[in-house]
C-alpha cells in the first residue's frame, strides 16, 4: 500500500459518513507524522471538487483537536503543559471558569470545542502506511 | 530500523571492521542518526565521499547482517547499506563554513550527516511523505531559515539549479514550510 491509496481510502471513507471517519481521519492528520504530508501533497496537485468539502470537514476538526496551546520548538514545555490542561479539563476546569468569568461579568472567549466522538484515541498511522514494509528513503 | 537499532548496526560494525572507515550518511538514517523519533527507514544512504575500503566494509555488513548495496531494493527484507552512486546524487557542494555533524564515533567508524539544510534540499527533488515529514524535522531541530535553504540551494551544480522539478519543490517548501 502507498500513502496514495491510503488517501483514497481516507477519502472515500469521508465521503460514506461512516461512525468513525472524521474522528478518525482528523486525528491522523493532527497526531500522524506523515499523513498530513502525503495529503499536502495530493492537495498542492489538486484535489478533486467532490472532495473538497469532506477534506475541509475534517482539516478543520484536525486544527480543533490541537488545541490552542501555541506551537512552540519546545516540546518538552508543551508536554507538560498538555498534561496539565488534559488533567484541569478532566476535573472541569473550563465550565468552573466559565462561572467565575460569569460572575466577574466578563464575556468568556469563544471555544471550538471537538465533539465527543473525537476523544476515542485511535493509533495513528506512523511512519508507513499499514500493511506496508518501512519505506526506503 | 529505528534510531536504536541504526546504532546499533553502528556498534556492530565498528566492531567488526579492520580498516578504518569514515561513512557520510543522508536520508532517513540520517534523520534517525540526528534524533528524528519513530522513524523507521531501511536503508543507509552512504555518499560516495565517504572513505572506506569496500571488501572490508562488504565483509563486515555480512557479519552484522544487513546488505550492502543490493541489487533489487524493492524485496529486500533486511536493513540494508547503499552507496549512492555520484550521478544520481543532488547535495550541495560542501562549504567551510557548514561542516559536517559526527553522529557516530568508534574505534574504527566514524559516521557524519551534511548540515542541515544540505539534507534538506538533498529531498527536493522525490519530496515524498515520508521526505516531508523529515524536512519537517530538520527544520524544527534546527531552526533553519529561508536564508539557509537557499544558500544550500545555491550550492548544487548549475545543472541542478536549474531542473525545474528541484526549483518548484524548493518554492513549494518555502512557502509552505518555513
Amino acid at each position: 500500500m502507498t500513502w496514495d491509496t491510503l488517501l483514497d481510502q481516507m477519502t472515500a471513507e469521508l465521503r460514506s459518513a461512516s461512525p468513525r471517519a472524521d474522528a478518525y481521519w482528523a486525528q491522523q492528520l493532527a497526531f500522524g507524522p506523515v499523513l498530513f504530508h502525503a495529503l499536502s501533497l495530493r492537495v498542492r496537485d489538486g484535489v478533486p471538487a467532490d472532495d473538497l468539502p469532506h477534506l475541509r470537514r475534517v482539516l478543520l476538526l484536525a486544527m480543533r483537536g490541537l488545541g490552542t496551546l501555541p506551537e512552540a520548538a519546545d516540546g518538552a514545555a508543551l508536554s507538560q503543559l498538555a498534561r496539565r490542561q488534559a488533567s484541569a479539563l478532566a476535573s472541569g476546569r473550563r465550565t468552573q471558569l466559565r462561572r467565575m468569568a460569569t460572575r466577574l461579568q466578563v464575556d468568556p472567549p469563544p471555544i471550538d470545542v471537538v465533539p465527543t466522538s473525537f476523544l476515542r484515541a485511535y493509533p495513528v498511522i506512523g511512519w508507513k502506511p499499514p500493511g506496508n514494509p518501512p519505506p526506503a528513503c | 530500523m529505528d534510531a536504536q537499532r541504526l546504532r546499533h548496526i553502528f556498534d556492530m560494525l565498528d566492531d567488526a571492521l579492520t580498516e578504518d572507515v569514515a561513512l557520510a550518511i543522508r536520508g532517513g538514517a540520517a534523520a534517525l542518526a540526528l534524533g528524528l523519533e519513530g522513524r523507521v527507514t531501511m536503508d543507509i544512504d552512504v555518499l560516495p565521499a565517504s572513505r572506506f575500503v569496500e571488501r572490508d566494509l562488504r565483509r563486515a555488513c555480512a557479519e552484522v547482517g544487513i546488505g550492502f548495496n543490493p541489487t533489487d531494493k524493492e524485496t529486500a527484507e533486511q536493513d540494508y547499506l547503499e552507496v549512492v552512486p555520484e550521478e544520481t546524487l543532488i547535495l550541495p557542494a560542501p562549504a567551510a563554513d557548514r561542516p559536517y555533524s559526527t553522529v557516530y564515533r568508534g574505534r574504527r567508524l566514524t559516521v557524519t550527516t551534511p548540515p542541515a539544510g544540505d539534507l534538506l534540499v538533498g529531498k527536493l527533488k522525490r519530496l515524498d511523505p515520508e521526505d516531508l515529514a523529515d524536512v519537517t524535522f530538520l527544520i524544527r531541530r534546527f531552526s533553519l531559515t529561508q536564508a539557509d535553504v537557499e544558500e544550500a540551494f545555491s550550492r548544487l551544480s548549475p545543472r541542478h539549479q536549474a531542473d525545474p522539478v528541484l526549483r518548484d519543490n524548493l518554492r513549494y517548501l518555502i512557502e509552505d514550510y518555513l
